[in-house]
């Protein structure tokens, strides 16, 4: 076998062993057949959750490619069709891959004993690159096979046109790769030389992040208005730019001096990207650029003396405020938290208006809703075993019990959530318990009037005792929600460890634990709503949120309680 | 200090460490010497609590590190063959970490790591995150943050491994103070003419068996303890083809 083909299985071994497996504990390691056939149906069902992740997300991209194929189809603008998908998938596979290419090529921690070895940079880095261009794919193709499915629906299935697309596709993977590693590149040398690069490299993230979420929820209806409506224009517009135009002739008119042109496009950048990055890989992936060295001097806060308790929240604290992967994914939730007030403040009338509608009653489940929709996305601690890696022996060493080290590390995620979401429930408070003096009849369209306007708040204007009731909830509710969703994450992260990651990506963006506890976060946010929703007609939002503040607090207990016994049993058996 | 008694570990059927006893007093270096693979490592991760075992009994300062882990883990620190530590943080905050874990107090830990970090000519990198320290800086806070709660026993895999010269002297002398201080030191190595040179007693063991223990004295006679080792190691080689 290939050098190659050695090292590339090595590398997908590693990526999708994250995605399904963990570490052996000494359970597993002795109790040989049948923990294999655990871990094979554990294999199994996470392969099933990834794949039913997978085709959620094709349906989103149905509903987008259906409103258009019709039209498009009709108008004669198959071309069209295909450079937008193209697009589409481009972008896609860009955001997925650019912060993954950053700690897979230059950050892999396995690079420095490949380099060492007699295998040639140039190939080191292909497998690096091709792992990315898997991933790329896998990506593209939730767009891609929706945009085609829809197209042949009512165009009809033609071969040439799947084979067109296809090797298109392909290499629009290959050209949105060149891009990722540039990028990659670019925020690793630009943050490697920053004091605060984590910070750096998590704002670069959000800036880019938030410009995706914008682009895809605030344009997305505007988009494909745009698109069915004025398919003229905008085929007037990308028609010319020419190599767009090339790309959708090439599919949909089987044009094979564009397809050629496309091609030459979409895989010289990647050529060219390959060619600079082998060149300068080994001094890339082995100069240290560090930041100018700090001499120390003897500082009295550097030597204040904490509590053991204390001593181990900062050291779960400083390793999640360490890494911007860690820290960025596992706070995605909450830096959206803290933008939840701001934009409610800029639509302070208009929420309020929408809740006058929705009645009283509901608004603080609303309120609670996003706030637990945003904290079930807060994935702090199903990491949070595994990233002790090879420094286990450190904290098992010493005198501290088991219990405290798991409890540190719920503390951090509750701490974490505790700042924002409280910020919103004042916001919420705030919201329940203000007039809706502002609140003007023509909000609400012709014909409504300010009589009406005083009946429907007259209607759904709720007693005292719903409103201490859901003042309380506003407070308590989220803090009891990040004791359950943090625990889950906890207990997750201890039932699928996964000591031996090369790179951390593995634990904090692709490991088992955090999809799980994600999706289990989800379903108690869900179960929520869902109560809220069908149960409201017959027992009182407030009641419903009371009992479920009971169903929270008692499964808090519960979880402490099985991070106590199964949790520090399962802790002490991992391998050192 | 430190009694090993009858210890025995087990992966599956086969034995890391089989039947082994060792008694390390205070005021004793005691090296413990064997091939790769011979059960070193194991039997220093089992005396730390690291590492769960079948048989036998392990006892620091008279208390078992099964019954009462906590109890004996602060009596001891342990430094392991590769010094993997939380390179998130930098060496002074890693420091008052260890410090903050075991209770030193400010006095005691400001002037540990005042001593330590300028024996190993490591004070003006402690501000630096440890992820920018070389293999031998991580080796050298290592043994700074085992020596910051003063141990009573100090275990140590190969700890000279990584350390240049100087370092490598200063921690000889350390082991010496700290064992006539009263401590006692139990520490695996392959350099042979380190531990003739620093130890009080020696325990060479092959395949998870003790070959020999005992006094240096005794156990190297008129030769070195190199001889000794490769005549054990020859002998055991013939035993175990006949």
């Amino acid at each position: 076998m290939s050098t190659f083909m050695v090292l590339f299985r090595i590398q997908m071994a590693a990526t999708f062993g994250s995605f399904t497996g963990g570490t052996r504990t000494k359970k597993t390691i002795t109790n040989g057949k049948k923990q294999q056939g655990n871990r094979r149906i554990g294999k199994i069902g996470m392969g099933l959750l990834w794949g039913f992740c997978y085709l959620m997300f094709m349906v989103v991209f149905v509903s987008l490619f259906i409103s258009i194929a019709e039209p498009f189809h009709t108008m004669g603008l198959g071309w069209l069709y295909m450079t937008m998908q193209m697009l589409i998938t481009a972008v896609l596979m860009l955001v997925g891959t650019v912060f993954l290419a950053k700690s897979l090529i230059f950050e892999a921690k396995d690079n420095m004993t490949l380099l060492a070895m007699p295998i040639p940079p140039r190939i080191i880095l292909l497998v690096r690159m091709v792992s990315l261009y898997v991933m790329n794919l896998i990506w593209g193709s939730v767009v891609l096979i929706p945009a085609l499915v829809c197209w042949f629906i009512y165009a009809g299935f033609s071969i040439s046109v799947l084979l067109l697309d296809l090797l298109l596709f392909l290499a629009a993977g290959l050209f949105t790769l060149s891009l990722s590693c540039l990028l990659g590149f670019a925020i690793a040398a630009f943050s490697a030389r920053m004091r605060n690069k984590t910070i750096v490299t998590v704002l670069i993230s959000m800036v880019f992040m938030i410009a995706y979420i914008y682009v895809y929820s605030v344009g997305y209806t505007k988009l494909i208005d745009a698109m069915v409506n004025n398919s003229n224009a905008i085929a007037e517009t990308l028609g010319a730019v020419a190599p767009l135009y090339w790309i959708g002739a090439a599919i949909a008119e089987h044009k094979i001096v564009p397809l050629l042109l496309s091609l030459c496009i979409l895989v010289i950048p990647f050529v060219l990207v390959y060619a600079l990055m082998s060149a300068t890989f080994l001094k890339t992936a082995t100069t240290a650029h560090g930041v100018k060295r700090i001499k120390y001097r003897i500082n009295e806060a550097d030597e204040k003396v904490n509590r053991l308790s204390i001593a181990l929240l900062k050291r779960e604290n400083a390793r999640f405020c360490s890494s911007p992967s860690y820290l960025l994914n596992g706070a995605f939730g909450l830096f959206f938290l803290l933008i939840c007030p701001v934009a409610l403040i800029w639509k302070w009338d208009l929420v309020k208006g929408v809740a006058l509608l929705l009645g009283q009653d509901k608004i603080a489940a609303v309120f609670l809703g996003v706030i637990c929709m945003m904290l079930c996305m807060t994935l702090i601690t199903a990491p949070s075993v595994s990233l002790e890696a090879k420094t286990l022996w450190q904290i098992r060493s010493m005198p501290v019990t088991t219990k405290d080290i798991l409890h540190a590390k719920l503390k951090l995620h509750l701490i974490w959530c505790a700042i924002p979401s409280i910020l919103m429930s004042i916001f919420g408070l705030i919201f329940l318990f203000s007039g809706n003096a502002n609140i003007a009849p023509e909000m609400f369209g012709e014909g409504v009037t300010d009589e009406m306007l005083s009946e429907v708040t007259a209607q759904t204007t709720i007693s005292t005792f719903d409103y201490i009731i859901n003042g309380i909830a506003l407070i308590v509710f989220p803090q009891l929600y990040s004791v359950v969703s943090g625990g889950i994450g906890l207990l997750l992260g201890l039932k699928y460890p996964n000591l031996n990651w090369t790179n951390e990506v593995q634990v904090v963006k692709q490991g088992s634990a955090v999809m799980l506890t994600m999706f289990g976060n989800m379903a108690v946010v869900v179960a929520v709503a869902l109560s809220v929703v069908f149960a409201s007609a017959v027992i009182p939002v407030s009641i419903l949120l009371l009992l479920w503040m009971v169903v929270f607090a008692v499964l808090s207990i519960c979880i402490y309680r099985a991070l106590d016994t199964w949790g520090v049993k399962k802790f002490n058996s991992l391998p050192v | 200090m430190l009694q090993i008694k009858d210890f025995t570990k087990r992966y599956g059927d086969k034995a890391a460490v089989d039947h082994l006893s060792l008694h390390i007093a205070r005021g004793e270096i005691y090296g413990f010497i064997g091939h790769n693979g011979a059960g070193k490592t194991t039997t220093l991760r089992a005396c730390t609590g690291l590492l769960s075992f079948e048989e036998g009994e392990i006892l620091i300062g008279g208390t078992s590190i099964v019954k009462e882990p906590l109890a004996c883990k602060k009596k001891i620190a342990y430094i392991p063959d590769n010094p993997d530590l939380y390179e998130f943080l930098s060496g002074i905050k890693y420091l008052n970490f260890v410090a903050d874990i075991y209770g030193v107090s400010s006095s005691d830990r400001k002037a540990r790591i005042a001593k330590y970090a300028e024996l190993f000519a490591l004070t003006g990198d402690l501000a630096q995150p440890i992820s920018t320290y070389s293999h031998g800086m991580k080796q050298k806070l290592a043994i700074i943050g085992a020596l910051i709660h003063a141990p009573e026993l100090l275990m140590m895999d190969e700890p000279f491994v990584g350390l240049d010269p100087i370092a490598s002297h200063n921690l000889k002398l350390i082991m010496r103070e700290h064992c006539d201080a009263g401590g006692a030191i139990f520490f695996s190595t392959h350099v042979l003419e380190v531990a003739e040179k620093l130890c009080d007693k020696v325990a060479i063991i092959r395949g998870g068996k003790l070959v020999t223990s005992g006094t240096m004295e005794s156990i190297r006679g008129d030769g070195s303890l190199e001889d000794v080792f490769l005549e054990l190691s020859q002998q055991k080689t013939a035993e175990s083809e006949e």
